[in-house]
């Protein structure tokens, strides 16, 4: 079988992809970073019968002149994102992706935004690199005798300790995960172990998949209400956009924290920043923003309350090592007539 | 009976500081109450026929113990009472009592998440885009956006692209070693393991069969530093652990390797960890403690991109205070039935008692 790889592949399951492929040729952003051409990927996909692809714009275009294709791998969560996935199911190609391979690096991210914000590890690394706000500065009790004590940066109300220390721990804390699938799952499991009580909303799962994290299915409003970290990791769909909206926002603890790592139109981003703003919420960490990049100026830059990453959570380098594993696995289950778990477009099965 | 005076300038919270109150005849001054650090002159005014005293922040000299005949307890409410005068304590026959553990947990929390910080770029993309790069042309209305199924910063234009600039790696799977398996280890352990990281730990004094009980590789020290992906210092200073760690340590490590210090930096040898950071030796650290506090401006360390730093902020969660204040009402009461105390720091006091 002809395959094209574009994806980044980790070489340890080469020899393994070389039992089910041969004359396999490597290019595109795997190889250089950069994307395909449109035309430069149609010449390379002449006489391919199985393509990997992770980032590459798999269009009606490409797919019709596509004529020996047989099997798309598309090595993304959001397959349809890259893929035109109507179109090839109409050409009765099947769309497999490598879901979840980004779960473990989300809920990582997910997790330690939430307490980069409320413990203010982002905003104090910042002001002591960047300003000269806690370096150049001098404390009524660092003086005479006391300067040689070194086992507090200082006691006195204008120091770190007051002013940037006393943010809450988790330990003990309501947790509320909104979205209970493969990321909602990896960030309730470290908030578990983070010793907190766990409330959870995905109108998708039932209550005995909860229960070996001791966790409560709420509706939506409860979990607003009663949550002290909150956690949104679901997709977008006709359903979930706009679902956090202001009223819901408005149900927040005033010491309660939000994070969002999965998308910006989830959330009514206008009612968060009057919150955070008026302090009405303690804080938020954002991995996405309504226009990425976020526009100069944006008035989320200048808020202290907030920690914002440019849409980093799921750019971890241990991700091509979960991707290769997860489509392996779902290439060997289709090619030996079973039925994969992750497919785009399950209708070309019965063909 | 008349209740013991009982003086206090720790934070207590509520209910704890009541319950006390019915114990003992109370007076809250100093840290306690006003945030400032008492002088010792004041301070041994306040402590005038008291019996107990709960302190936190303030310097408790061999002239405070010394002027104030009355006492009969000292309870410092922190991990270390480094502020009290053990020696003069222990002289006078006054048992020193501390907190141990009391911001394990935030300790362990913070550990977790400025690891993840340093490795995912957290902080350092944050100050990035605050200070405008990778950002995008203003927009007049930023709700006016086409549909995208998907959202990328940017793919195709080298160094405007943050998700390859900021690339990590994930905790899950690697290695984290401690030095030191005291209260913050125990509590940071549990997590680390359901993150999915293999733990091994050096410690003396701790059995290797509990650690192993705990899912903690037993280790020695050359262990710790030559086979983990993170690093980190989890002991109190002694005679035994100053400048513990110097070249000879660094030189072990993985150049893919993280150091951690959240305990103290008397603990590490100042030059051998910035020749370390400096020659690239090791890929980065993570620090909230420093040799000399508040840091100097112009300290190297405040330039590198590779370091996460935060000004000893580690243990200052908000819970601390209740933590401590469930051990101080414990202890007081222990005190007022005439029972030993549990959190015994200057142990050689017993000799000198009666």
């Amino acid at each position: 079988m002809k395959t094209l790889i574009t994806a980044r592949f980790d070489k340890r399951y080469l020899d393994e992809l070389k039992t089910i492929a041969t004359e396999l040729h490597f290019d595109g952003y795997g190889v250089h970073g950069v994307k395909m051409k449109k035309e430069a990927l149609i010449k390379a996909l002449e006489g391919v019968e199985l393509l990997i692809s992770e980032f590459e714009d798999i269009t009606r275009e490409v797919l019709d002149k596509a004529d020996s294709l047989k099997i798309i791998v598309c090595c993304r969560n959001e397959a349809f994102a890259s893929v035109d996935i109507k179109a090839a199911t109409e050409k009765g190609i099947p769309v497999l992706y490598s879901g979840g391979r980004n779960a473990i690096a989300v809920a990582e991210h997910a997790i330690a935004l939430l307490m980069c914000v409320s413990k203010n590890i982002a905003l104090t690394d910042h002001l002591l690199k960047y300003t000269d706000e806690l370096t150049s500065c001098s404390y009524s009790d660092k003086q005479g005798e006391r300067r040689n004590i070194i086992s507090e940066w200082s006691m006195d109300p204008r120091a770190p300790f007051a002013l940037y220390g006393g943010g809450p721990e988790m330990y003990g804390k309501t947790f509320g995960q909104i979205g209970f699938g493969s990321i909602g799952r990896e960030v309730a499991k470290r908030a578990y172990a983070l010793d907190m009580n766990l409330l959870i909303y995905d109108p998708y799962v039932k209550q005995e998949e909860v229960e070996h994290l001791e966790a409560k299915l709420v509706d939506l409003e409860t979990l607003m209400r009663e949550s002290d970290f909150i956690s949104i990791n679901c997709n977008v769909t006709p359903e979930t956009r706009g679902m956090i909206s202001r009223e819901m926002i408005d149900l927040m603890k005033p010491t309660a924290y939000l994070v969002n790592t999965a998308r910006a139109p989830i959330m009514d981003y206008d009612a968060l920043y009057d919150a955070l703003k008026e302090k009405r919420i303690a804080g938020a960490g954002l991995d996405v923003f309504p226009v990425e990049p976020i526009p100069s100026g944006d008035r989320f830059l200048s808020l202290k309350n907030t920690v914002l990453t440019p849409h980093l959570a799921g750019s971890s380098r241990d991700i091509i090592g979960h991707q290769t594993e997860i489509i392996m696995e779902q290439l060997k289950i289709l090619l030996s007539g079973g039925k994969p778990r992750f497919i785009c477009n399950p209708q070309v099965m019965k063909t | 009976m008349a209740k013991p005076k009982c003086v206090i300038t720790a934070e207590v919270v509520e209910p704890y500081l009541s319950q006390i109150k019915e114990l003992c005849d109370v007076t809250v001054c100093g840290w306690a109450s006003k945030k400032r650090l008492m002088p010792e002159e004041e301070l041994i005014g306040h402590l005038k026929g008291a019996e107990v005293f709960i302190v936190e922040f303030e310097q408790v000299t061999r002239r405070v113990i010394g002027s104030c005949p009355d006492l009969k307890l000292v309870m410092c409410v922190r991990g270390n009472p480094v502020n009290v005068d053990a020696a003069a304590c222990t002289a006078r026959g006054i048992p020193l009592l501390f907190a141990p553990g009391r911001n394990a947990n935030s300790v362990a929390e913070y550990i977790v998440g400025a690891m993840i910080s340093l490795v995912r770029s957290i902080a350092r993309s944050y100050h990035e885009i605050r200070n405008g790069r990778f950002l995008g042309e203003p927009k007049e209305d930023i709700y006016d956006v086409k549909y995208r199924d998907d959202m990328v910063w940017s793919m195709n234009t080298p160094g405007a692209n943050p998700y390859l600039e900021f690339k990590g790696f994930e905790v899950y799977g690697k290695t984290f070693g401690m030095v030191g398996y005291g209260a913050v280890g125990r509590k940071l352990s549990g997590i680390l393991l359901a993150m999915g990281m293999r733990v091994m730990a050096f410690d003396p004094y701790v059995p290797p069969e509990e650690l192993a009980a705990d899912g903690i590789e037993p280790a020695s020290m050359e262990d710790v530093f030559s086979r983990s992906d993170f690093v980190s210092i989890q002991c109190k200073v002694t005679e035994e652990t100053k400048g513990m760690i110097g070249p000879r340590e660094f030189s072990l490590m993985k150049p893919t390797a993280i150091f951690i210090n959240t305990a103290r930096a008397v603990i590490v040898d100042q030059k051998a960890l910035m020749d370390a950071l400096t020659e690239k030796r090791i890929a980065g650290a993570v620090l909230d403690v420093f040799w000399e506090e508040p840091l100097p401006s112009n300290h190297p360390l405040l330039g590198m991109d590779n370091v996460l730093i935060t000004p000893h902020i580690a243990g200052a969660s908000r819970d601390v205070p209740v933590q401590h204040s469930l051990m101080v009402v414990d202890e007081v009461s222990r005190y007022v039935k005439g029972e030993s105390p549990k959190r015994l720091f200057n142990r050689d006091v017993m000799r000198n008692i009666e």
